[in-house]
């Protein structure tokens, strides 16, 4: 039986004014996948998944969501449909404490009783207990990005969408993130979008690459490592641990 | 709640209810009038409090439901010739309003000052064409609206069994002053519900919140529709204390509500009824004293207010105590404040 | 067809007096994004120089063209050096402090001039026209209008200062590490505002005389035409001028001024509804 796809996209068009920043995605992944999203700044990621959310209306094509047509959804129903995003830079509330986060986004498919605990297990899972009362506008980045991460996952979405976790943690930081993406995959689907290749190779077994608008290679992450005309110039600064940007 | 917050809130009710029956008895008549007048605008500010300093919605329109309200209230207790239905009336208007325009605005997306403008203009239209409805021509049944001088004559609230019954000026204060402290711990409360939760988070990243999943539209009509009732209720008040004309509606009115938010800090709601109380009764002062023009005096102590006390009068009080108590507090331990 | 002509003049005064009253804050409230609420009392400030000079002497024309915005100018200066440039970026203070500002300066002149409106006689007399009289004044206000607005779209436009201020208010910050002092261009770009206005009370003063409270009628009206208009200061000022105008005098025509008011509020209202980022931030997007 083939495994059904989670999210669907055909033809995605996407043009600001003059400018085409998607030009034609069709694109797709399996339920419990996890599919990384790489390319150069400016291909069109961070395009891609805010028209996947519902923040931007595409200009052509389609989009299905867990086998339904929501091509011309808004963000508030693609969200409650079951999509969770962690934005590229991190949206929170600067003013609240960790804690508060965790629980608005727990409260909108709970009940109440059900809140506090399902709060407490984020906490724990991904060890920020000790930021509970932490207000989030104080907090360090690479913290800020992990307490976005909790709070997505808090809601419960089917589809994970993270847009550059990695950016600004530390080495532990990006080791513990590692684990709980793979902890997440299986009971949830991810695209993750990154730059960072070492953590990609921890993480990911498909990568898809985007450039200038339009898919350039999917494949096994290993292939995509391998592959030359990538690796000089479409990845990041970094493969196998040499800084390419400097030969 | 903890028990020294219980202990507070406990004292501060006590405080509340022995001031409210006192006061009629130690000050004369129009003392307690004023009082009155001081306590359902403070009700209005309380409604701004909530809607701007919580939900972010900068409304200019406040004085619109306050208006409504009153002129509601009037026209149907002067048709009815029992308050209480006319009560019921005149709550009922300004809210279906409110909910009305507020679907209006934020099913349209509009935001801060675009939506500032509207409601402004909305309030303006109002009084123009209350102003307007000036001979016989203009009444709704028994009511002759008046123009200019609005209705003068407004029956005051009687008892709900006893419609024969009407309140003294004194009871009048007792039922503003309650209401009053009623409003306040309702917003307290519903500011500490889901609904006000997520009315803060609004404020704080309206975007972070549709991305979880919540309508901030519902959320804005919501605070808004409960602010227009809470203004609606203040402008019943004041017909029962002063009485109802097309100033409800104007522009004073307007920027004084603003201006004692401001003043009193905008995300607090003791600190604009504070501010209420306050700078009504400085202007009340000023007035009488006739030493300078009032206007004048009120002027520059505003400017000088905000180059010199620019959060608000309740946030710097609040500073300057966090700055004498924490160290008190904080000796044992070598934290460092964090900066403001 | 007389009629067509009145008509036709009442709606271009109409238009005129708006962009007059209007210019002033957009500049001020249109590119820095200052809410200026004393900007009523600015035109009522340059109104009360002109009924004062003129009663002393001077003629008419001087000083509703030279000496109220010279004035009220020369105020702004002492405004903006004094409060204002303390609070840019600070919206809610601004606003609380120009408000101070408001009600200082009411009160100030009824302290200096009483609470009794002066006027004085509308020059130019009147001209016939079929079974109307129309008022040659009008045809000043249009004129001032016209050149006035003119004169700041091609300030803006094509002079050095023109193009440095609004190159400030986008990016104040790149405009300073080319050599600029920002705060300069913030004083004298609030003090062309506030001359604007003035020149705008002193034409507005021969037809409706000048009592100290007369700005609360002009600063909602001036708001609401700069904000409808949108994010371009003179061309959005025109175009909402223009519509609301138009639909004022319109209706004025066909029922009565009050609801000709009204509903140029009401045109506001379902505008900005329609357009919530004004007339050229929907419209007309890249103008000045």
């Amino acid at each position: 039986m083939k495994p059904k796809a989670i999210i669907e996209t055909q033809g995605l068009v996407m043009r600001f004014g003059g400018v085409e920043v998607l030009r034609g995605i069709d694109f797709a992944i399996e339920y419990g996948e996890l599919r990384c999203l790489i390319g150069p700044n400016g291909a069109g990621k961070s395009t891609f998944f805010k028209c996947i959310t519902g923040q931007l209306r595409p200009t052509a094509g389609s989009i299905k969501f867990k086998d339904e047509w929501v091509t011309a959804a808004d963000a508030v129903s693609i969200a409650r449909r079951g999509m969770g995003i962690k934005t590229q830079v991190p949206s929170l509330y600067d003013g609240l404490a960790v804690r508060e986060h965790i629980r608005l986004a727990a409260g909108r498919h709970l009940m109440r009783h059900e809140v506090a605990a399902a709060v407490d297990d984020v906490l724990e899972r991904f060890a920020i207990r000790h930021l509970a009362t932490q207000i989030v506008g104080r907090l360090a980045h690479g913290q800020r990005q992990l307490v976005e991460i909790a709070m997505v996952t808090a809601s419960d979405p089917d589809l994970i969408l993270l847009d550059e976790p990695a950016a600004g943690m530390t080495h532990q930081e990006v080791e513990r993130l590692a684990e709980l993406i793979h902890e997440l995959k299986g009971n949830h689907s991810l695209i993750i979008v990154e730059h960072d290749m070492q953590f990609i190779q921890m993480i990911a077994r498909r990568v898809t690459v985007l450039h200038q608008g339009r898919i350039l290679l999917e494949d096994d992450v290993d292939h995509v490592m391998r592959d030359e005309q990538l690796r000089d110039v479409y990845l990041g600064r970094r493969t196998h641990g040499r800084d390419v940007s400097k030969t | 709640m903890t028990f020294r917050n219980s202990v507070v809130t406990a004292l501060c009710v006590a405080a509340a209810a022995a001031t409210i029956i006192i006061l009629p008895h130690v000050v004369e008549l129009f003392t307690i009038i004023n009082a009155t007048i001081y306590a359902s605008m403070a009700i209005l500010t309380l409604s701004l409090a909530l809607v701007w300093g919580f939900c972010g919605i900068i409304s200019f329109g406040q004085t619109a439901f306050f208006g409504l309200g009153g002129y509601a209230y009037a026209v149907a207790a002067i048709n009815f010739g029992d308050s209480t239905p006319a009560i019921a009336l005149a709550l009922l208007v300004p809210t279906l309003f409110a909910g009305l325009l507020g679907y209006f605005i934020f099913w349209g997306r509009v935001t801060d000052v675009y939506l500032g403008v509207i409601t402004l203009t909305v309030t303006l239209i109002l009084y123009k064409l209350f102003n307007a409805t000036a001979g016989d021509a203009y009444h709704i049944g028994k009511a002759a609206l008046g123009g200019f001088n609005g209705i003068p004559a407004t029956p005051l609230m009687n008892l709900p069994w006893d419609r024969g019954t009407t309140l003294e000026p004194e009871d009048i204060w007792y039922v503003a002053a309650t209401l009053l402290c009623l409003a306040y711990a309702f917003v307290r409360w519903l500011l500490s519900t889901k609904l006000g939760h997520l009315m803060i988070a609004i404020r704080e990243n309206e975007h972070r919140t549709e991305l979880l999943g919540y309508d901030p539209r519902r959320i804005k009509l919501a605070a808004f529709t409960i602010g227009g009732a809470m203004a609606g209720a203040s402008g019943i008040l004041f017909a029962n204390c002063v009485f109802v004309s097309p100033t409800m509606f104007s522009l004073l009115y307007t920027a004084q509500v603003i201006v004692w938010v401001i003043i009193g800090g905008l995300g607090t709601l003791a600190g604009p009824i504070f501010a209420c109380f306050l700078l009504q009764m400085i202007t009340a002062e000023l007035g009488r004293l006739n030493w300078l023009n009032p206007n004048f005096v009120l002027g520059i102590i505003l400017i000088a207010f905000v180059l010199l006390m620019p959060s608000g009068i309740l946030p710097t009080l609040q500073r300057m105590y966090d700055k004498i108590t924490w160290p008190i507090l904080l000796q044992k331990s070598v934290r460092k404040r964090p900066a403001q | 067809m007389d009629l067509a002509v009145i008509v036709l003049d009442q709606i271009l005064t109409s238009i005129a007096s708006l962009i007059l009253i209007s210019i002033g804050l957009a500049v001020i409230f249109g590119m820095m994004r200052v809410i200026n609420l004393a900007h009523g009392e600015f035109i009522m400030l340059g109104g009360y120089t002109v009924i004062t000079s003129v009663n002393a002497g001077v003629n008419l024309w001087f000083a509703s063209l030279v000496l109220a915005p010279l004035v009220v100018g020369a105020f702004g200066f002492l405004v903006e050096r004094t409060i204002v440039r303390f609070l840019y970026g600070r919206m809610i203070d601004t606003m609380l402090a120009t408000w101070g500002l408001s009600l200082a300066m009411v009160g100030a002149v009824t302290m200096i001039f009483g609470n009794t409106t002066s006027g004085v006689s509308t020059p130019l007399g009147s001209m016939a026209f079929g079974r109307y009289e129309l008022s040659n004044y009008n045809f000043a206000l249009m004129g001032v209008a016209i050149v006035t607005t003119a004169a700041l779209w091609a300030a803006l436009r094509f002079t050095p200062f023109g193009i440095i201020a609004r190159a400030t208010m986008q990016n104040a910050q790149m405009v300073g590490s080319l050599g600029v002092n920002s705060a300069h261009v913030y004083a004298i770009t609030f003090t062309i505002g506030a001359a604007l206005s003035g020149l705008a009370g002193g034409m507005i003063a021969p037809l409706s005389g000048v009592l100290p409270s007369m700005g609360v009628q002009y600063v909602a009206k001036a708001f609401i035409t700069v904000i409808s208009g949108g994010s371009a200061a003179v061309a959005g000022t025109l175009s909402a001028s223009t519509l609301l105008g138009t639909l004022d005098t319109g209706t004025t025509f066909l029922t009565t001024p009050v609801f000709g008011e009204v509903s140029l509020l009401i045109g506001a209202v379902l505008l900005v509804r329609a357009m919530p980022q004004g007339i050229t931030g929907s419209l007309f997007k890249g103008s000045t």
